[in-house]
């Protein structure tokens, strides 16, 4: 705009009520879709901490039962309990990853785009433990957000389940020497890889770096407590 | 009360809790921690006893603190009440808002049932809530335009030069204005259509 026609819209704002209300409009709006619209990687990696506490706060609704199917689930989950420890005394069970590598992968998606579904797909593969698929799916997730600790974390474990160990447990170091919500539990799957190995010294190490008030600490605690 | 860019901002000081706030811009996962820790239950309870369910409170909790850190990036929200009764309050509102888009009768229970809250605190929260609707009003009246308009506003907004715009769309520059100006002009009319 020319410093004249400049002059003379000024001159029209203030004479126009309509006028300085509709650029205040448009101005609103372009400022707020302009932010909105950006890729915000901060947002995402909130979102990732979010879900994870997600799951261990709200955790799903208890089912109201009677109290005879009560009693009778209480009974069945305890045979099955005892089952598993004698098994385990006998057996000297060294199955760790099976007791305590049970993960799931869990995304927020909210706006249905192309990245989100991404994740959803390799989330539902890694549910399936389908793991050779979900790592493509998260090497393309990572080049379009490569500080993604959620998604390292995630395509380090479906590596090690792969065959492409080393590759694996690069990712997950990487994540435990970040500071996302993914630290500890990286820590904590590195050291069960370890155990699995019956690699004793190095699971304990990495056990060692997890700290009592990560939300990792109870399993690390007992899978400690299984390897002394 | 809380700050906005324009206010004064020397007559208010900021409250320690604003830590909270830069703890989400920063993706501080104890402060993360703390916060659910804090507040999740005392959400959950509410939402229960209101027609809702855990997963309702989970969604809940969770976009409010979407919602705080938004207007903590994007409109430099300062705070200068205590987090808590603010926190909450969007929550509760939130979930007061929900069950009415659910079409069901809310409670007729006072919403600051547990905390007394200060008028400070009121108007922050309420700032947030109408602010956050407005983007999303904002978002979703974008997403009515079709895949051409919405692509063009799309790079326009978030800083890429027409000239490579242009370029990348494989249509003239001045198409492209022009047609810039049209989208933008549809969305205006559709977003004025919902203020009536």
């Amino acid at each position: 705009m020319l410093p004249e026609e400049r002059q003379l819209f000024e001159a029209a704002l203030q004479n126009d009520a309509a006028l300085a209300a509709a650029l205040a409009q448009y101005r609103e709006v372009t400022a707020t879709l302009s932010a909105r619209l950006s890729p915000d990687h901060q947002q995402d990696a909130l979102k990732e901490t979010l879900q994870h506490h997600r799951a261990i706060h709200f955790g799903s609704k208890g089912k109201v039962v009677s109290f005879k199917r009560y009693f009778t689930a209480i009974g069945a989950v305890a045979a099955i309990l005892a089952g598993i420890l004698l098994f385990r005394f006998y057996s000297h069970d060294t199955d760790y990853m099976g007791t305590y590598g049970n993960i799931e992968m869990q995304v927020a998606a909210e706006r249905g785009n192309n990245a989100d579904t991404l994740l959803q797909s390799a989330a539902l593969y890694f549910n399936e433990k389908a793991y050779t698929k979900v790592i493509p799916l998260l090497d393309t997730y990572l080049k379009t957000d490569s500080s993604s600790q959620m998604a390292l974390y995630y395509r380090g474990v479906a590596a090690t389940h792969s065959g492409t160990v080393e590759a694996g447990l690069a990712d997950l170091k990487k994540v435990y020497a970040g500071e996302s919500v993914f630290k500890y539990d990286a820590a904590f799957y590195i050291a069960l890889y370890y155990a699995q190995q019956r690699n004793k010294k190095e699971a304990l190490s990495w056990l060692k770096l997890i700290p009592a008030d990560a939300a990792a600490a109870a399993k690390a605690a007992a899978l400690e407590k299984d390897l002394r | 009360m809380f700050l906005l860019p324009n206010a004064n901002q020397s007559q208010m000081s900021t409250h320690p809790d604003q830590r909270y706030l830069d703890g989400l811009l920063r993706n501080d996962t104890r402060l993360v921690q703390e916060i659910y820790e804090r507040f999740a239950g005392k959400i959950k309870h509410h939402i229960l006893q209101h027609q809702g369910t855990e997963d309702d409170a989970a969604d809940i909790f969770q976009e409010a603190i979407i919602d705080v850190y938004n207007q903590a990036k994007y409109k430099q929200l300062q705070l200068t009440c205590p987090f808590e009764p603010f926190f909450l309050l969007i929550c509760k509102r939130k979930w007061l808002n929900e069950i009415k888009k659910r079409g069901r009768q809310p409670v007729t229970k006072r919403l600051d049932d547990v905390y007394e809250v200060g008028e400070d605190v009121f108007a922050a929260a309420e700032q947030v809530l109408k602010e956050e609707a407005q983007a999303g009003m904002f978002l979703a009246q974008f997403e009515r335009l079709g895949e051409k308009c919405r692509e063009i506003l799309r790079l326009s907004l978030t800083g890429e030069a027409q000239e490579k715009i242009a370029v990348a769309l494989g249509v003239t520059y001045g198409y492209l204005r022009k047609k810039k100006s049209e989208c933008m002009a549809t969305l205006l009319s559709y977003i004025q259509a919902q203020k009536i």
